[in-house]
C-alpha cells in the first residue's frame, strides 16, 4: 500500500493522521510493520507470539508456552528495552495486579480523538488484528502498561 | 414484541463478545497418541543442554496426553480426567524443538517457553 492508498484508507476508516510536536507531517510507511509472515496457521499462535514477531524479536511466528512474567521476560530473554512513553512500533504489555501479563501487542499510532491503535492477536487461536484502546481499556481496566522497544537489528530467535 | 426481545439478546451477545478477554497465555500442549504404534516424544534445546524423552511406549487404544506448564500444573491437572497429564518440562525460558514420531509419520515442532 503506498502513500496515497494509505490516506485514502485512513479517510474512509474515520482515521485523521496526527503531526508531531513540531507540526511536520511524517510519512507512516516509514514505520510500517512487515505483517505478511504472520503464520496464517494460528493453531497455538497467541498475542505474545505476535508482539515478538511483529518487533523483530523472533525471526517466525512460533507457539509460545507460559509467558505469565511476559514483561520481565522479554527483557531478561530477548533484551527489550523499558521505555516511558510508547514509540511506533513499541511492545505494549497490560499486566494486573498480581503482576501477571495478561496482553501484548504492537503499538501503531495514535488518532487525533486521542485513540491508540494496536495490532497483534487478541488472544490465542485468534487471526492478527488491529485493537484500540477503547477495547483493551475495557478489557484491562486499571492495568499497568510497559511499554518496550527491541534494539537489535536481528532476531534473537 | 418476541421479535424485540430476540433482537435485544442477539445485539447484547455481539456487544459482549466484542468485551470478552481472552487468555494470553497457552498453558498446555496436546499429543494424540495412536493405537498400537509405538510413539516417541522428545524435547530438547538447540544446543542440546536439555533432551528428553518425554514418551516412548505402545498403548491398546489411542490417547491424548496433556503437557500441562508447571507453574500451574499442580492446580490444572484433575481438570483432565481422560487425558494422560503430564507436567510441561521446561523450567528454564527460551527455544526449544518437540520431535514426535511413531512407524507413520514424523515431526518436528519450533517453541518458545516464557517463565
Amino acid at each position: 500500500m503506498d502513500t496515497k492508498q494509505f490516506a485514502s484508507w485512513t479517510a474512509k476508516q474515520g482515521i485523521e493522521l496526527s503531526l508531531d510536536p513540531s507540526g511536520s507531517s511524517f510519512n507512516i510507511t516509514d514505520f510500517a510493520l512487515k505483517q505478511d509472515n504472520y503464520s496464517s496457521d494460528n493453531t497455538m499462535m497467541n498475542c505474545f507470539s505476535s508482539s515478538l514477531y511483529g518487533t523483530g524479536a523472533i525471526s517466525e511466528e512460533m507457539p509460545i508456552q507460559g509467558g505469565f512474567n511476559f514483561t520481565q521476560e522479554a527483557q531478561n530473554v530477548f533484551g527489550f528495552e523499558k521505555n516511558n512513553q510508547a514509540q511506533i512500533g513499541s511492545l505494549i504489555t497490560w499486566q494486573d495486579n498480581s503482576g501477571i501479563t495478561n496482553h501484548s501487542a504492537i503499538y501503531v499510532i495514535k488518532g487525533q480523538d486521542g485513540t491508540e491503535y494496536y495490532v497483534g492477536r487478541p488472544g490465542p487461536n485468534s487471526d492478527v488484528t488491529i485493537q484500540t484502546s477503547n477495547n483493551t481499556s475495557k478489557l484491562y481496566p486499571n492495568f499497568q502498561r510497559t511499554f518496550l522497544t527491541y534494539p537489535f537489528s536481528k532476531p534473537k530467535f | 414484541m418476541w421479535k424485540i426481545i430476540f433482537l435485544l439478546i442477539v445485539a447484547y451477545a455481539l456487544l459482549y463478545s466484542q468485551n470478552v478477554k481472552q487468555k494470553a497465555q497457552i498453558t498446555s500442549y496436546e499429543v494424540n497418541i495412536p493405537a498400537n504404534k509405538l510413539t516417541k516424544i522428545t524435547m530438547y534445546n538447540p544446543d542440546s543442554t536439555e533432551a528428553f524423552t518425554l514418551f516412548e511406549n505402545i498403548i491398546e487404544q489411542k490417547q491424548k496426553i496433556i503437557f500441562i506448564v508447571q507453574p500451574i500444573y499442580f492446580s490444572e491437572r484433575d481438570n483432565y480426567k481422560n487425558e494422560i497429564v503430564l507436567p510441561f518440562p521446561k523450567t528454564t525460558s527460551g527455544v526449544f524443538y518437540i520431535k514426535y514420531s511413531n512407524q507413520d509419520t514424523s515431526f518436528i515442532k519450533k517453541m518458545i517457553f516464557l517463565k
